[in-house]
């Protein structure tokens, strides 16, 4: 392990653990990133007001015979 | 979806690559700066999330004054959200700094001005959040929190920005970007007042000398708490003007410049040579500077635009439970 340390080698060594640790940071900020976009978007789904229904009322028409009878 | 919603996606990942591409430049494209070697490249990182805290904390500030104009939970969500970003950020510089530190003047903490006011205002911020923890109620925590913010983000530049310029003693390496903040050095005279300060160290001149075309100043320079005591010879190039021979410190990188001088009268302009000052005049690093602020200023809008999203969903989560456990 002591070729990492190598004046020559460190510099490429540091460069890969930044970015690595950057993109382990940037993976994990995507992750909630997706998750919140998600939970939005079932919340607003659940909470989105009911679609209105027409409240008539069916009832046989009453004619003029029947009222006679 | 609206176009905004489309795009988000997309301008993350290019971020995302963006920030490491300043990674890689960091470390590969920005040249060793002398004096500092592989250390100098630390202020890609240290300055501009400096930068990106103050710009979190103003932003802060705006939300909550927003919100106490108009009352709006999603104002107050981001008021929280911006502050928390930026006392990462706030962290991350404090920590680079420490790190600079250790490499330059050999200890990670040195109670420097600068150090001492970003400690201040970090506890301020932490105040904040321990203020919005201690208050149940949600709209008196609001309130009150709004009215904190707004007293905390006008500490906030007197901290960033005048308290370390105005302090006697500085080790902070100002001149690298605002030139004039204590970079003009003090003068002294053989003759007259031959005790003075810059930075940490004291000065006694003890001579100034024409040896040939140049001016010689015999300097002792005396540390801390009297832990080193040295004479400097800095030297000034006569005819040209310029500093020549700038030796360095005691145990530090700071060089000692001669500056002017006036042979006849005694009277010498020393300063101090902090290493980072100059280091943006190379092209590379100044390019990869600028993109590195791009790049924090866009994580930060991420940051805390997700942050604000995530607590207001917190807040209608804890709504509905609220609402399902009442009673039929």
């Amino acid at each position: 392990m002591n070729f990492l340390l190598d004046p020559a080698v460190a510099i490429y060594v540091a460069a890969a653990v930044a970015l690595v640790v950057w993109l382990g940071v940037f993976a994990f900020l995507w992750r909630i990133d997706q998750t919140t976009r998600e939970l939005r978007r079932k919340l607003d789904e659940e909470t989105s007001p009911p679609v209105p229904t027409p409240r008539a009322t069916l009832e046989p028409r009453r004619t003029q015979a029947a009222r006679e009878s | 979806m609206g176009a905004v919603s489309r795009l988000a996606p997309i301008a993350k990942l290019l971020l995302g690559v963006w920030l490491a591409g300043v990674v890689v430049a960091m470390f590969l494209v920005v040249p060793q700066y002398v004096g500092l070697g592989d250390a100098g490249r630390i202020i890609i990182m240290h300055v501009p999330t400096a930068w990106i805290t103050t710009a979190a904390f103003t932003v802060s500030a705006v939300y909550s004054a927003l919100y106490l104009w108009r009352r709006s939970p999603a104002h107050d969500a981001n008021a929280v959200a911006a502050a928390e970003a930026g006392f990462l950020f706030c962290v991350l510089a404090t920590v680079t700094g420490s790190i600079f530190a250790q490499i330059v003047w050999g200890t990670f903490w040195n109670w420097d001005p600068r150090e001492t006011s970003i400690l201040v205002l970090l506890l301020i911020y932490a105040a904040y959040f321990a203020l919005r923890s201690a208050i149940d109620e949600p709209l008196r925590r609001r309130r009150l929190s709004a009215a904190y913010n707004l007293f905390a983000a006008v500490t906030m530049p007197f901290l960033v920005f005048v308290a370390p310029r105005v302090a006697e003693s500085s080790l902070h390496p100002n001149c690298a970007f605002i030139q004039g903040s204590k970079c003009e050095g003090i003068v002294l005279n053989a003759g007259g007042i031959k005790i003075g300060q810059l930075g940490d160290v004291i000065l006694e001149l003890k001579g100034l000398e024409q040896r040939d075309d140049f001016a010689v100043a015999t300097v002792e320079v005396r540390t801390p708490g009297l832990a080193e005591r040295i004479t400097l010879q800095p030297t000034l190039e006569l005819a040209s003007g310029r500093p020549a021979d700038r030796p360095e410190f005691p145990g530090q990188q700071f060089l000692l410049a001669l500056e002017e001088a006036d042979v006849a009268t005694g009277e010498a302009l020393l300063n101090i040579e902090a290493p980072g000052t100059g280091l943006l005049s190379n092209s590379r690093t100044l390019w990869t500077f600028m993109a590195a602020n791009l790049g924090f200023l866009g994580l930060f809008i991420w940051l805390y635009r997700l942050r604000a999203d995530v607590l207001v969903l917190q807040e209608r989560l804890a709504e509905r439970r609220g609402t399902y456990e009442l009673p039929a």
